[in-house]
């Protein structure tokens, strides 16, 4: 999430939003939705691949959000508290995935998606993307959070260690050993 | 973070946002010695690639759309949570379904309660030597074999007892009758089998029936002993002895029993005898035992009956008739009933306009207070008309003096039969 995607007239922090949507002021929780709507969808975008399912999950994330304002600790950094929702939807939704077949997943791939949205960009670069995806959706899930928190996100180890409540050097060790897997698949693959 | 390390975090800055100059130089030239961190550079360019296309992905995902579907779905969460909450009909009907269910299964559970009135009472079953309450009774089985004639028996009876044998020589004394003096030889052995040797010997060749002596305490006279000695006590027949408790054998007193002293000899609690009131009046020259209990004066009698589970004694206008069961029991009962206050019963419409007679035998429980608790027909001459109901509705009402015991008010059942006698000028 970028500066310019906030209107410019919300001068209110995050934490600030919280505590007003907390007390009822609605048009406060919508300022956290657009907040952080992109970013929470990239997450589950990149956990779930399906573009359908990560949409849904995102929108349950905010609805969880919603409902369990009163749990969230105004000290705390609410995007890394937000992100934490996510990863955990994400979780329970490939958990109940896992139950079904193989086949739901290839059927759900997002290459199609993929195919309408970037139809001016050239075939090369089409082929890079899924290539990436494909590996990324190889990583084991705990490495495949960390990347995804890292790399379509953009939180700071420290920020990662607290969603995933776990230490900042584990964050980094697994954040190296995912890059480095990728490393591999994508050599294999002759991308780089 | 030193070498390739610091690189690729470099690396990674720099793909989300920016570094310094010195940083981009230092970038520069290690890539262009190191090709491993190349292919880091590679992979992270390409997450970078792959994230913009996720980033325009999004963009396309319509803002506001999303945000009223979130709003749509809170608002449906909402109002389920305000129905569970607020509606007063849906508390109101779980509250009466948990009250009509706690009410159901009360209603069951009172209904088990009562359902203990409904149970027929059955005979009470036989008595338990083994579950007997030890300290009241201890109970002695004997068996006695037939008789012989060549050579001496052994001594009359199995007694199977707990307690030693060694007793018995220090009892045997005691349990000898006052009255052995006076009574010769033959009384001085006081042991069962001799006295049956002996009566075998000179009458019967066969095995005959065992003999039993039992003498009445004022009756103890030496005519009295010639008169009854000798009366039928049949082979195989058991005897049932219970001692008083062990624990106060003085509270037994005054009741000796002559005849079975090999058995009372081993009894710690001295001497026994049947107790001195006659069993039916006028008083029999013999009586038929089974079974004999011996009083504890410090237990009620009635108690004891119940104990043991005494048969019922049935009671014709103030004596004791003979017991019916297979097993006859001998119970004393100092004092039959006397009733006090007879009610005749009504004679029944349907039977006097036809001119029917009839008997009827009333079998009436007669409490220790001496009110009628229970009462059944025995027989009735001429059912189906009205004849028993009329017996047991004035039965009901009868009250009496208590039967006596031991000195203890008891409950016994009385049998008396209810004449209705047909008389013809009685309708004119």
């Amino acid at each position: 999430m970028t500066e310019q995607q906030l209107p410019a007239d919300k001068g209110k922090t995050d934490n600030e939003l919280a505590v007003s949507a907390l007390s009822g002021n609605e048009r406060d929780f919508r300022e956290i939705i657009s907040r952080y709507r992109p970013r929470i969808l990239s997450i589950c975008l990149r956990m779930l691949k399906n573009s359908t399912e990560a949409t849904e999950a995102a929108q349950d994330t905010f609805v969880k959000i919603y409902f369990h304002l009163r749990d969230y600790d105004p000290e705390k950094d609410f995007s890394s508290w937000a992100a934490s929702i996510a990863i955990n939807e994400c979780r329970d939704r490939l958990r109940k995935r896992s139950r079904f077949s193989q086949t739901f997943r290839d059927l759900t791939d997002r290459d199609v998606d993929l195919t309408q949205t970037q139809a001016d960009t050239d075939y090369e670069s089409k082929r890079r993307v899924q290539l990436v995806e494909k590996a990324i959706e190889q990583l084991p899930e705990k490495l495949k959070e960390v990347l995804v928190l890292k790399a379509y996100s953009e939180y700071s180890y420290e920020e990662i260690a607290e969603i995933l409540k776990i230490k900042t050097g584990t964050v980094m060790s697994r954040l190296f050993r995912a890059r480095e897997k990728l490393t591999e698949i994508l050599e294999k693959e002759n991308l780089i | 973070l030193t070498g390739c390390d610091k690189i690729e975090a470099l690396l990674w800055e720099k793909a989300y946002g920016t570094i310094s100059e010195e940083d981009n130089e230092l970038l520069r030239q290690h890539l262009a010695d190191c090709a491993d961190c190349r292919k880091i550079q590679s992979t992270i360019e390409a997450l970078g690639v792959s994230r913009r296309a996720d980033e325009e992905f999004i963009s396309g995902i319509g803002a506001d759309e999303f945000e009223s579907s979130v709003m749509r779905k809170i608002r449906a969460r909402e109002s389920e949570l305000r129905f569970k909450r607020d509606d007063k009909g849906y508390m109101v009907r779980m509250y009466f379904s948990v009250g009509l269910a706690a009410a159901i299964v009360a209603f069951i559970v009172i209904s088990m309660g009562d359902l203990e009135r409904f149970v027929i009472p059955t005979k009470p079953a036989a008595y338990n030597r083994v579950n007997a309450p030890k300290q009241y009774y201890d109970t002695f089985h004997i068996e006695l074999q037939p008789g012989r004639t060549e050579e001496p028996p052994e001594p009359a009876g199995r007694v199977s007892m707990e307690r030693g044998e060694e007793s018995r020589e220090k009892a045997e004394p005691s349990a000898i009758q006052p009255s052995q003096e006076e009574s010769g030889a033959e009384l001085e052995e006081s042991d069962v089998a001799k006295l049956f040797e002996k009566e075998q010997k000179a009458e019967v060749p066969e095995p005959a029936p065992r003999l039993l002596t039992i003498i009445p305490k004022e009756k103890a006279e030496p005519e009295a002993v010639e008169k009854k000695k000798a009366e039928v006590i049949k082979p195989d027949m058991h005897f049932d002895f219970r001692s008083a408790n062990e624990q106060q054998p003085g509270a037994l007193t005054a009741r000796r029993m002559k005849g079975i002293s090999e058995v009372t000899s081993d009894l710690d609690v001295g001497q026994f005898q049947i107790l001195n009131q006659p069993v039916t009046n006028p008083a029999p020259d013999s009586v038929e035992i089974n079974s004999i209990y011996l009083i504890d004066e410090s237990i009620p009698f009635a108690s004891q009956q119940t104990r043991a589970y005494l048969p019922q004694v049935r009671v014709d206008s103030g004596s004791v008739q003979s017991v019916e069961t297979p097993r006859s029991v001998l119970v004393t009962v100092e004092k039959m009933p006397i009733p006090v206050k007879i009610i005749p019963p009504e004679y029944p419409v349907w039977a006097r306009k036809n001119g029917i007679s009839g008997t009827v035998w009333v079998k009436a429980h007669v409490n220790d207070d001496g009110d009628v608790v229970e009462a059944e027909i025995e027989s009735s001459s001429n059912p189906g008309y009205g004849f028993e109901e009329a017996s047991l509705e004035a039965a009901k009402q009868c009250k009496y003096l208590p039967a006596e015991a031991n000195g203890f008010k008891i409950g016994v059942w009385v049998i008396y039969p209810v004449n209705f006698v047909f008389n013809a000028e009685d309708i004119k």
